[in-house]
């Protein structure tokens, strides 16, 4: 009987409840796609920052070199860590910086080069920054001829805007050679985790009291700024858009029950118990929520991952989440639920006989 | 008469009336603050990036090489290494003046192994509009740690990098001696870049005690920038004369230093990829995110209003029956039904609008500290598009109703 009346309920009344329930999958999409985007948008953003590069620099403290095993120790901690070594060299009778690089290490925290011609290089090859390039006038498929050390084949230009620009950059064993050293760089360059750079930062440094780890605060502090006030920005207006949408949802729900005033009157005077009637409403504004919920959270996890292939590129990736599904559809049921008892409060106020003469 | 009609029915069921005006104006106000935050959140997150440092160095065109780090330095020093201090103004003086947010000029000696970079600390300089403006190496690197305080820039201050204090011991509030003359330690930078192994003068001290008076050899500008897109690549040799105009007139951080190398004959503006680029990159992002954001609200909130104005429609069925048993035209039943949903829309979306603006506000002064400024011409155009979604959103109910013989919507009641 209970069950009949709800879905009878739901029968006879089709294009009125097709709108509450398109509103209300609508809120509950929306909420999915927000909590979806809200739960993964630090991840993302701080990805993005990987392309300013190293956020913590290991220099020498004493003498002139740090131990190549820093970068080892990095690595073994999570971090991504180029080694470089700079010395100089003569060239045509200019004292030319020249840095030795490993451009397997280096590819990530170096993507903002500008390379005119080839990035990688062999043995013997060479690149050289934009301003070396045009002083000594250098082309891509020169010959650069380095006095003592070993003369190289040009193979890209480097503009950078920073120290690059001024370097011949080779390979790290061509430059280790050059300056003579073995097994430690002038510095190591880390990329860690945006979230755990003091942390690593720490480790390394009592790993390695003779080395000085210093944290590139542009970087990292600029990183966790944005990473922070975005996250803010989205979470005030997840927080306004579910407020409003909730309120929207509920003020339907109370209508839903304020236009079936007659049909409450009805039900009354052929004897039926207030809280019987309520719990009528109840369920039935319950029964629609959590279909709702179900429909707009497939829907919000397609188009949470559409947005995120979108924006941050990479797969389609689906990301069924229990606990997003579980806070949403305890929103809609809780709000449904309030805004269906407000109204239905009304239901003991209810006289049948003027209800149901027409006032 | 129609007016009386529309008087009528929104005195005779005011709670009705209030119900829907009430959710059109949510909606709206999601538009309008979604709209607002995101038009403005691509400069706010820009301004924050601006903290990484200067976007643009420029140099003079025929400046030795110069380059290695920490202590390992070569420095070519010539005389063509050098920009008048004078010159420096200028720079706000472009097309694209008001965008640049900070300079920093200086000029770096050698005192011993040590490097000494001579700065402004916070110098005021004249903007072509007469107001002046306070920049320098602090304005450049508001993210820098210290620990002291900023040295003044007319005094014996210096300040120290967090590399120089460790291996000397010095700390501040210490007076040491620098190129031959004595400072005063105000404070130690921590910086994790080149500033970390260097002392830092007053400019005007270091260009007396190494006697180059008014000449500085580099300028770090920070520049509030467009990302860059393909046609900012384009060489601009093969550009037509509108396309150059085009990309001269956007702020694209390229055409940035074309102006600043065309305002400062003799020298190169070189973008710092580092920063630049990568600044693109997450501006990119951030605007993406918002903008798909922002078009799930803006649906949401048009479905929700749409939903709501169809549901009055289906509703007041008996009432159209009525009209049209008793003679009323068609047209006359949807122009009077017309205006009143058209005025609940309007009403609704107007209060909407202005919340919105207040909720866009809000969420700019707590997130970014600063206001986010609504365009004028938004709460309008909110307006109307919350008059048009309620306007569509009855239609078609309301054609259905008046296409049904009023008899048979009577007979049944509903």
């Amino acid at each position: 009987m209970f069950l009949k009346f709800i879905l009878r309920a739901l029968y006879y009344r089709k294009q009125r409840l097709i709108l509450a329930f398109a509103a209300l999958a609508v809120a509950a999409t929306l909420a999915t796609v927000l909590f979806g985007i809200y739960g993964t948008v630090e991840g993302r953003i701080r990805d993005e920052f990987r392309s300013y590069g190293a956020n913590i620099v290991a220099m020498p403290s004493t003498g002139s070199t740090v131990p190549l095993d820093v970068a080892g120790a990095a690595e073994k901690l999570g971090a991504e860590a180029a080694p470089f070594l700079v010395t100089s060299a003569h060239i045509r009778g200019q004292v030319v910086p020249v840095a030795g690089f490993v451009p397997e290490k280096a590819a990530g925290m170096t993507s903002y080069w500008h390379v005119q011609g080839s990035r990688t290089l062999a043995p013997g090859e060479c690149l050289a920054g934009e301003l070396v390039a045009s002083q000594l006038g250098l082309s891509v498929g020169a010959v650069v001829p380095v006095e003592v050390g070993e003369p190289c084949t040009l193979r890209g230009i480097v503009s950078t805007g920073g120290a690059e620009d001024q370097e011949l950059l080779v390979l790290f064993e061509a430059a280790a050679k050059l300056a003579g050293v073995e097994g430690s760089a002038s510095l190591v360059e880390i990329r860690a985790p945006g979230q755990r750079v003091e942390a690593v930062r720490a480790a390394l440094a009592s790993e390695f009291p003779a080395a000085d780890f210093r944290t590139v605060v542009s970087v990292a502090g600029t990183e966790s700024n944005v990473v922070l006030k975005v996250r803010a920005a989205l979470l005030l207006l997840t927080l306004v858009i579910l407020a409003i949408t909730t309120l929207c949802v509920s003020s339907n729900f109370s209508e839903m029950v304020i236009e079936r005033s007659k049909e409450i009157g009805i039900l009354k005077a052929l004897g039926g118990a207030e809280r019987k009637i309520a719990a009528f409403f109840l369920s039935e504004s319950a029964a629609l929520a959590l279909v709702a919920t179900l429909v707009g959270y497939i829907g919000g996890v397609f188009a949470a991952a559409a947005i995120g292939q979108e924006i941050f590129g990479g797969v389609f990736h689906l990301q069924a989440d229990w606990t997003i599904f579980l806070s949403v559809a305890t929103v809609m049921l809780i709000v449904s639920a309030l805004a269906t008892a407000i109204a239905a409060s009304r239901i003991w106020g209810i006289q049948p006989a003027i209800i149901l003469r027409g006032e | 008469m129609i007016a009386r009609f529309v008087q009528d029915s929104i005195r005779r069921a005011p709670r009705r009336k209030a119900l829907i005006i009430a959710a059109i104006a949510m909606g709206s106000a999601v538009a309008t603050s979604m709209i607002g935050v995101m038009l403005s959140i691509g400069d706010k997150v820009n301004r924050e990036l601006r903290a990484a440092g200067a976007n643009i160095v420029v140099t003079k065109r025929a400046a030795g090489l110069t380059g290695g780090v920490g202590s390992v330095t070569t420095s070519a020093v010539g005389s063509a290494n050098f920009i008048e201090e004078a010159e420096v103004p200028k720079i706000k003086s472009i097309f694209w003046g008001l965008n640049i947010l900070g300079l920093s000029p200086s000029l770096l000696a050698q005192d011993g192994a040590r490097q000494v970079q001579g700065v402004w600390f916070a110098h005021p300089i004249k903007t072509p509009e007469g107001a002046t403006m306070i920049t320098g190496v602090r304005a450049v690197n508001p993210v820098w740690g210290v620990r002291g305080r900023w040295a003044e820039d007319l005094s014996n201050e210096c300040m120290i990098g967090a590399g120089v204090a460790r291996r000397t011991g010095w700390k501040a509030g210490a007076e040491i001696t620098v190129l031959g003359a004595p400072c005063k330690i105000s404070g130690v930078i921590s910086s994790g870049d080149d500033a970390d192994d260097r002392i830092l003068l007053p400019l005007a001290r270091v260009q007396e005690l190494t006697k180059r008076p008014g000449l500085i050899d580099r300028i770090d500008v920070t520049a509030l920038t467009k990302p860059e897109d393909d046609f900012a690549r384009k060489d601009i040799k093969t550009m037509t004369p509108k396309e150059l105009e085009l990309w001269s007139c956007t702020n694209y951080v390229v055409s940035i230093a074309h102006q600043i190398e065309e305002a400062l004959p003799g020298t190169q503006a070189r973008p710092v990829r580092r920063v630049a680029d990568s600044e693109g990159k997450v501006l990119d992002k951030v605007g993406g995110l918002m903008g798909l954001i922002t078009l799930a609200a803006l649906l949401s909130a048009g479905l929700t209003v749409w939903s709501l104005t169809a549901t009055t429609m289906i509703e007041r069925r008996g009432e159209i029956a009525i009209m049209q048993a008793i003679g009323a035209a068609r047209w006359l039943v949807a122009v009077m039904l017309g205006v009143e949903i058209a005025l609940v829309g309007l009403i609704g979306g107007l209060i909407g609008a202005v919340t919105g603006v207040f909720l866009a506000r809000f969420v700019g002064e707590s997130v970014f500290h600063d206001a986010v400024e609504v365009s004028p011409v938004l709460p309008f155009v909110i307006m109307f598009a919350a008059m048009l979604v309620a306007l569509a959103g009855a239609a078609q109910p309301l054609r259905r109703t008046l296409r049904m013989e009023p008899a048979i919507i009577l007979r049944e009641g509903i």
